[in-house]
């Protein structure tokens, strides 16, 4: 064979090698595709199965498209995407003993990816090279991953409690609350440091909106007032009263003190059975954004955020916890108005009677958005 | 109108999939909590000695619902994280106890539920080839036996209400190739006939928007592959045509929204509670008079017996062998006689239960919260208490029974009792 024809094999070998790995990269990407596109009621499940199977036979090339595409999926579709990936990972490591470290690594880095898919990489990197845990962790604290801020969080408390210098005790545990996002955690923090007399601003900490305009009762006897449109609900205007339930309501200021930032209706405006009242605030946003609003509620509400209705529940008395609801909102720059509807039922068992509500303001990892007119200093001040 | 076609009911468990020994369901084999194996488990054991311990695993996540048994596997599911925001699906082996695969989901619905429960709470179901694995997150996840992905619903997304603040438990039921969800609470309620293969929508009904933590009771239907499914609310007990999520039959009254009814061999007995009337009907199971679909023509029953001295706390009822049984929130055990109702005999077995007891060849197996368990030797004359044992751990699932043992889990554990 002379040089010319060793060339044309080579040339040949060449394309048809890039047009294998090109083809691969377009099956693989094809296929990601159907999971991304997964929606309601089982759309796109059909696609969806085949890709997955397809995908699950793979090799480890697949594994970074796949934590890529978790940057763009919707909560079905991630996990169409985090179950492949872990049947893929999990062959990889019985075939092969080893996943490739370099590139989880690199995805896990890159801070602008999906905090959870960096999760997801953190996880399976430390399954082939546990000793990062050691370097990743403690470097951790301000991870936009709650999961990762929160063991970050642990370490910095361990080594708090191990410091035998009350100093730099303080410090560790005032940087662990820096940090800290974790309800638990937050709480236990506090408590230490309240314990080393310092004072810790729970609500601005959480982010809970702690000054209201109250109007109420409207009747809710039946359960009518659910779907009943009273006046706040077309137009708030703090300075007009309205015929309630009780007579004639007025808009009435209200500030909590509760470190969780709970507003008790039963103490604001009395104790109401079968009513409806409504809560309205204020926030000034520094910028136009995204945000998350959390609220948690034992009994019905709507909310809506700057006339939008962003959210309805109707069920009484089966509990309360903070971040019980999350629902994504956007705020415009400066002033933002937030109303929300909270009603009580007839129940007359004992443990239906409380009437009440937290509101907290804050990006999708937990850390507080403070509206720039929130009122200093600290609440606890106001008392 | 749905042209009117007779269907005639049987009890036939081989058509429920049933594989050898396998327990596939909570509950097992028609929710009956009766093995399918004359094989006794043994009747003593202890948890910190390790006496008929054939082995003890430790758990990555919390959880209260049931183990089920596929061929060798043990599956299981729980929840870890704060917020019990990740959800896990596990599979041992069941000789010796090693995990042979796991895997884990994003929550997408909400987490909250009272402390005493957990968002891992309803069972899994299998058809033999598949697991279907429902949260109280109403996420619902779809895996093959060697735990790949076969499909994932989000429920919760879906039907954004479908919550309940105190949690849901239901577990699912499958029969050919529907699996049903029985989302039920005081906002969103429904149930679904989901597509096995696809995990796409059969059928969806609008249920009682009540809190209901009942899961749903198969019972399939001579000379067809088809079955009926009971749902059970508050308001009423229901039979929906599983292929097509047609109503068959109804009864309207008040029922208990925690224990589950139990199908007997004529009559289908239902435990009451939530309207003030304590105790356990009994409901005579569907005819070939039943028109599923026709509103018009739709069996409504009456019970043919109440027996208000067999109330049923959070543990569900069993019939067996002409016997109805029940376990008291007092811990006493009671048996009826199920032609009649009458109360034939009685026996202390100290609670509380959060699981339901199961019956393996004549003997009852119940582990109340505290880990003790009762073996009770049962007859038409008397219920014999032989043993009473100890796992030191709490325990609230019911357990799965299979080939002589028991599988049992706590929030830390899964142990198999076996010789």
């Amino acid at each position: 064979m002379n040089r010319l024809s060793w060339a044309f094999c080579l040339a040949m070998m060449l394309l048809v090698g890039s047009i294998s790995v090109s083809h691969a990269e377009t099956s693989t990407d094809a296929l990601i595709q159907d999971l991304l596109n997964v929606g309601p009621e089982g759309k796109g499940n059909r696609k969806a199965a085949q890709a997955t199977q397809a995908l699950m036979e793979s090799d480890a090339s697949a594994l970074s498209p796949l934590l890529n595409a978790l940057n763009e999926a919707n909560p079905l579709a991630a996990n169409w995407i985090r179950g492949t990936f872990e049947t893929l990972a999990a062959r990889l490591l019985e075939e092969q003993g080893t996943l490739p470290v370099k590139s989880l690594r690199a995805f896990f880095n890159n801070m602008e990816n999906n905090p959870a898919a960096r999760r997801l990489a953190y996880e399976y990197l430390i399954k082939v090279k546990p000793e990062l845990e050691k370097e990743i962790i403690p470097a951790s604290l301000d991870d936009p991953s709650t999961d990762m801020r929160r063991e970050a969080v642990a370490h910095l408390m361990e080594q708090a409690e191990a410091a035998t210098d009350e100093e730099q005790k303080l410090q560790l545990y005032q940087r662990a609350m820096l940090s800290a996002r974790s309800e638990v955690q937050v709480k236990e923090l506090s408590e230490i440091l309240e314990s080393m007399g310092q004072k810790v601003d729970l609500p601005r900490h959480f982010g809970f909106l702690m000054t209201w305009h109250l109007i109420g009762p409207f009747n809710n006897e039946n359960l009518v007032g659910f779907d009943a449109v009273y006046p706040p609900e077309e137009e708030v205007d703090l300075s007009i009263s309205h015929q309630g339930k009780e007579g004639i309501a007025v808009w009435v200021p209200h500030q909590t003190y509760d470190d969780y930032g709970i507003v008790n209706l039963n103490e604001a405006l009395g104790k109401f059975k079968g009513s409806a009242a409504y809560a309205f605030t204020e926030f000034t946003s520094e910028a136009a954004q995204p945000i998350e609003i959390r609220i948690g509620c034992k009994t019905a509400w709507k909310l809506w955020v700057n006339g939008e209705l962003i959210f309805s529940r109707e069920e009484y008395h089966r509990g309360m916890a903070m971040d019980q609801y999350r629902m994504d909102a956007t705020f415009k720059e400066g002033k933002n108005e937030i109303l929300l509807k909270v009603l009580q039922n007839e129940q007359d068992e004992h443990w239906a009677q409380d009437w009440e509500f937290q509101v907290r303001v804050c990006d999708v990892t937990g850390t507080a958005i403070l509206s720039t007119t929130r009122l200093e200093p600290p609440v606890e001040d106001f008392r | 109108m749905v042209p009117a076609r007779l269907f005639s009911l049987l009890l036939i468990p081989c058509c429920l999939g049933l594989l050898g020994a396998d327990w596939l369901a909570f509950r097992g084999p028609q929710q009956q909590g009766v093995a399918p194996t004359e094989k006794l488990p043994p009747l003593t054991w202890d948890g910190a000695s390790g006496k008929n311990i054939a082995w003890k695993t430790e758990l990555t996540g919390t959880g209260l619902s049931s183990p089920i048994l596929v061929g060798d596997q043990v599956i299981l599911t729980a929840c870890t994280g704060e917020k019990q925001d990740r959800l896990h699906v596990m599979s041992y082996s069941q000789q010796d106890g090693s995990l042979q695969w796991e895997r884990s989901f994003w929550a997408t619905g909400r987490t909250l539920c009272h402390e005493k429960t957990r968002v891992a709470a309803p069972t899994p179901v299998s058809d033999g080839k598949h697991l279907f694995a429902l949260y109280s997150t109403n996420d619902l996840i779809c895996l093959d036996l060697a735990g790949n992905l076969v499909w994932f619903r989000g429920l919760t997304f879906d039907y954004p209400n479908a919550s309940n603040s105190l949690g849901m438990a239901s577990s699912l039921v499958v029969h050919g190739k529907t699996v049903i969800a029985q989302i039920e609470n005081d906002s969103q309620s429904l149930a679904l006939g989901i597509n096995t293969k696809n995990g796409t929508n059969r059928w969806v009904v609008e249920r009682p928007r009540l809190a209901n933590w009942t899961s749903p009771v198969l019972m399939p239907m001579k000379d067809s592959k088809d079955a009926l499914v009971f749902l059970q609310s508050g308001e009423k007990l229901s039979a929906y045509v599983v292929s097509s999520g047609e109503l068959a039959w109804e009864y309207q009254g008040d029922c208990s929204t925690i224990p589950s009814a139990v199908l007997g061999e004529k009559r289908i007995f239902v435990p009451l509670g939530r309207g003030g009337r304590p105790g356990i009907i009994a409901l005579p199971l569907p005819s070939s008079e039943a028109v599923p679909g026709d509103i018009s023509q739709t069996a409504f029953v009456n019970e043919e017996w109440h027996q208000a001295r067999l109330a049923a706390s959070t543990a569900s009822p069993l019939y067996y062998e002409g016997m109805v049984l029940t376990i008291n929130s007092a811990g006493v055990l009671n048996c009826a006689d199920a032609e009649t109702g009458e109360i034939i005999w009685r026996g202390r077995v100290r609670g509380p239960y959060s699981g339901t007891p199961v019956i393996v060849s004549g003997h009852l197996f119940a582990i109340n919260e505290d880990g003790e368990g009762k073996v009770v030797k049962l007859s038409k004359e008397e219920g014999e208490v032989l043993e009473t044992n100890q796992l030191g751990e709490t325990i609230l699932c019911t357990p799965a029974v299979a080939d002589g043992a028991i599988y049992v889990r706590s929030d830390q554990h899964l142990w198999k009792i076996a010789n």
